[in-house]
């Protein structure tokens, strides 16, 4: 019992991150209308730049605000640079333009900062505690609730200010925004600049785990995808729900199962949802016009 | 000049002429390799071409057919004793099995939806490449042996003008089963499904062919590849190879065959030019960059692809013999 | 040739169609007209397959059209246009009547792997030819389809289903987006088309000129039942006819 809970509370953590790298990616869908398969990079080259602030300056919470806003500025100039002009263009062609993205950015981290690996600490370095027979990673805690205070509080300013309002409409219906006055332009690069930090802060808490590395977004990457889709794209919770899902998901198949063949399973979970429903747990349907 | 009609002549013609000068030039080694890597993912191309440009099925995860033909002919020829030829074309046959899998899949999805699960498909299946040792090997990487048909190895220059063939034989194949009926199924069902479905186009068998000729070709190039290298494991087949082959197509040009060659050529030369630059050759991932702000540049202003600079250029030529 | 009996369909509890009947005689033009959203669109889908009604049945010479797919009711004879004149953008306009050929083209996919398709691909082509000269489109064979103004678009959609040799035509709004003159010269094609070829139609439409110049018989609907069915001099007269169109704008 005891393990199974604490494969529970590890799957929180890392179902925590997931969770807050698709609330990024359905953050740009639902308002950009591209999925950006570059996330998983820019949250890597945030990260590495993080990595080298922390390196040079020792402070831990310097480092983290200082990627932070490398992000958001990353974040607003790839928006305006390559998606900006290519709004009219076909769903495939934008996926390519990130794809393309992508590339320059990994070739981008190569160029600033090598090949190597780094270890990057955790953010609340402290002995772990038990509690009846649990083993419980304070900074594991951490994660989980940061997450939900970044879910609650993005739930709040979706409801309740102007700019969390202009998303939703935006999200919903880009020519009535429009018409409505909304500056859906600047809608589009704060919700880049918003997923990207996201993204990036996904990045700067798994490091730890994956080291610091060209490829250490790879699992978030993919399984924020999955979580995306499970949750349902349409909804801005859904994902966050699914990132949970998954990050469970995940550690009890790797654990009771097989850690081999876990990707395998975890895949099958999402097609399964796709196939029996598509819009996601908590999405909704849209009837395609004839 | 005679006026030559029929295309495929033309493209024979074209070919024997490619053979004659690779066959007398004398290329170094290192040459004839890269020659040979450009065929063997233009063959692959070719088939993700009629996937992505002419079907519009965004497919993330191809490199995991490609990885299948590779890993069935080693098996074939090296375990099991089957002749290259025949283990060639079984490398193409096994992953339509594979293709109809991930068809079956995509019919029910489009767009974002379709592009991650492929995604996730190719991922699963580099995962299952690492985990069934007992076919692939695993980390340790798999061998296979040297081609060999009717007793002779082949290798080197030979090799490449078998590739020249194969490949020649292939774009005939791919022109003539998309210049007629199914390209045109295909073109339909991309553009506009409501249309093609009420003129009778079946948008589920067309989705299953097209998943089945590009993981068709896919196996091939993957077989043809793994003769030429003689040893692969698994971190070969992943994303990067996947994206590769997107930009590819991408870049030669969606829905032109020879784009597919076109493309193939950029994506394997790039770095080889690259590193005789300058300046740009002292930066290590410049390819890359390269690659992808090509691949911007392309969807952007160009998005027919690299072929249209051919096109005109074969335009002007014939235009000036008037 | 086509016969409508209780067709019915709702939406999220909202009832769209409510048990609609009517009958197309063979070689009539018959028009269903009504407000806007009255549920034409709704119909027409229905009778297209792309959507499937809750109860009713669709017969097309005796064959009930819902035991088929979309893609399977061309052979029966029947096909439609769309409203947002969904020819292919990118191919010329030979190519998308060539698709239109589609259902009729028998070769089978080693035929073509193998390149022997030629002969029978010139066969095509002539038909196709035809039906251009019909339109008046033979010059624009070779054209981008995607480059043409709006109204050779139509033409080249229209085309396209004359090529599949059907017995009926359903048109989806065919005068949307056309001026005055653009939309008589159609009403005469129509007649035409009707008169040459032997073609049944059935036009759906908003635009109450075309509909009363074309058309042998109209059916109104409104709220998605039938409130009138006659000739165009009877709904023009018909008092529910006109409470439905000035009441409900």
């Amino acid at each position: 019992m005891t393990i199974f809970l604490q494969n529970i509370i590890s799957g929180l953590e890392t179902g925590a991150l997931y969770a807050l790298a698709a609330l990024g990616l359905v953050l740009i869908f639902r308002t950009s209308d591209v999925i950006n398969f570059a996330q998983g990079d820019i949250a890597m080259f945030s990260t590495f730049f993080g990595y080298r602030i922390f390196e040079k300056y020792m402070s831990y919470p310097l480092a983290v605000i200082l990627a932070l806003l490398f992000a958001v500025g990353l974040g607003y100039v790839l928006e305006r640079v390559f998606l900006r002009k290519a709004l009219k263009l076909g769903i495939i062609n934008k996926i390519i333009i990130t794809m393309g993205m992508l590339m320059i950015i990994q070739g981008l981290t190569v160029i600033f900062y090598g090949t190597e690996d780094y270890y990057l600490r955790k953010a609340i370095e402290m002995d772990n505690f038990d509690i009846a027979g649990i083993i419980i990673q304070p900074n594991a805690l951490f994660i989980i609730f940061l997450t939900l205070g970044i879910v609650i509080l993005f739930n709040y300013l979706l409801k309740n200010t102007k700019f969390g309002i202009s998303i939703r409409t935006t999200a919903e219906d880009e020519e009535t925004a429009r018409l409505m006055g909304i500056p859906v332009g600047k809608v589009y690069s704060r919700s880049w600049m918003i997923a990207t930090a996201l993204g990036a802060l996904a990045g700067i808490l798994v490091a730890p785990k994956t080291q610091v590395s060209i490829s250490m977004m790879l699992d978030i990457h993919l399984k924020s995808f999955i979580a995306a889709v499970v949750g349902g794209f349409s909804s801005f919770f859904g994902p966050v729900v699914g990132g949970f899902l998954i990050g469970v998901a995940d550690n009890l198949v790797g654990y009771y199962w097989s850690l081999d063949w876990k990707t395998a399973i975890v895949y099958g979970i999402l097609l399964i949802t796709l196939i029996i429903k598509p819009a996601g747990i908590f999405g909704k349907v849209v009837r395609k016009k004839v | 000049m005679i006026k030559i009609q029929s295309k495929v002549i033309k493209t024979i013609i074209l070919a024997i002429i490619v053979i004659i000068i690779v066959g007398i030039a004398p290329f170094k080694t290192s040459t004839i390799t890269i020659l040979s890597t450009v065929l063997i993912y233009g063959i692959a191309a070719m088939g993700y071409n009629v996937l992505l440009g002419y079907a519009g099925q965004i497919s993330l995860g191809h490199a995991a057919f490609i990885g299948l033909g590779a890993y069935v002919s080693a098996y074939a020829t090296d375990v099991m004793g089957i002749p290259f030829l025949f283990a060639v074309l079984l490398s193409g046959i096994i992953p339509i099995i594979l293709g109809l899998i991930l068809g079956g899949v995509a019919l029910r999805l489009e767009g974002h939806y379709l592009a991650i699960a492929t995604l996730g498909f190719g991922v699963t299946v580099q995962q299952l490449f690492k985990v069934l040792t007992k076919f692939t090997n695993g980390f340790a990487g798999r061998i296979a042996p040297s081609a060999y048909i009717f007793g002779n190895k082949i290798k080197g220059v030979g090799y490449l003008i078998m590739l020249i063939m194969i490949t020649t034989f292939l774009a005939i194949i791919i022109e003539n089963i998309l210049k007629t009926k199914t390209g045109r199924a295909f073109i339909a069902m991309r553009d506009s499904e409501h249309a093609a479905k009420a003129m009778g186009i079946d948008i589920v068998k067309y989705k299953l062919i097209a998943f089945s000729i590009s993981a068709f070709y896919a196996g091939i190039a993957g077989s043809l590849y793994m003769h030429l290298v003689k040893y692969t494991q698994p971190d070969v087949w992943g994303s990067v190879l996947s994206i590769n082959i997107l930009a590819m197509v991408v870049i030669g040009g969606l829905t032109s065959v020879g784009g597919s060659i076109l493309g193939a050529a950029f994506i394997v030369l790039m770095p080889h030019l690259v590193a005789g630059i300058p300046y740009v050759n002292t930066i290590p991932s410049a390819s890359i960059i390269i690659t992808g702000i090509v691949i911007v540049i392309i969807i952007r202003f160009m998005p027919m692809g690299l072929i249209t600079f051919v096109n005109r250029f074969k335009r002007r030529v014939t235009n000036v013999r008037g | 040739m086509l016969e409508v009996k209780d067709l019915s369909i709702s939406f999220g509890g909202l009832k769209a169609v409510d048990q609609l009947n009517f009958i197309v005689p063979e070689g009539c033009i018959y028009g269903l007209i009504g407000p806007n959203g009255a549920g034409k669109t709704t119909v027409f889908n229905m009778i297209s397959r792309f959507y499937t009604p809750d109860e009713g049945s669709v017969l097309f010479l005796e064959n009930e059209l819902l035991d088929y797919k979309i893609h399977e009711i061309i052979a029966l004879g029947l096909v439609r246009t769309f409203q947002n004149v969904e020819i292919i953008k990118n191919i010329s306009v030979m190519d998308n009547l060539l698709i239109g050929l589609h259902h009729q083209m028998d070769t089978n996919f080693f035929t073509e792997v193998l390149g022997l398709a030629k002969k029978k691909e010139k066969d095509f082509h002539e038909r196709a030819r035809d039906i251009l000269k019909f339109l008046g489109l033979e010059d624009f064979e070779n054209e981008i389809a995607g480059a043409q103004p709006y109204g050779i678009q139509k033409l080249i959609e229209l085309g396209r289903t004359l090529v599949t040799n059907p017995k009926m035509i359903i048109l989806d709004e065919p005068a949307a987006g056309m001026n005055h003159s653009e939309t008589k010269s159609l009403g005469i094609l129509i007649k035409k088309i009707n008169k040459e070829l032997g073609i049944t139609i059935l036009l759906v439409e908003h635009d109450m000129d075309l509909v009363m110049s074309v058309c042998n018989k109209i059916t109104v609907i409104n709220f998605g039942k039938k409130i009138a069915e006659g000739t165009p001099s009877e709904i023009r007269n018909n008092i529910e006819v006109q409470k439905a169109y000035l009441g409900g704008e």
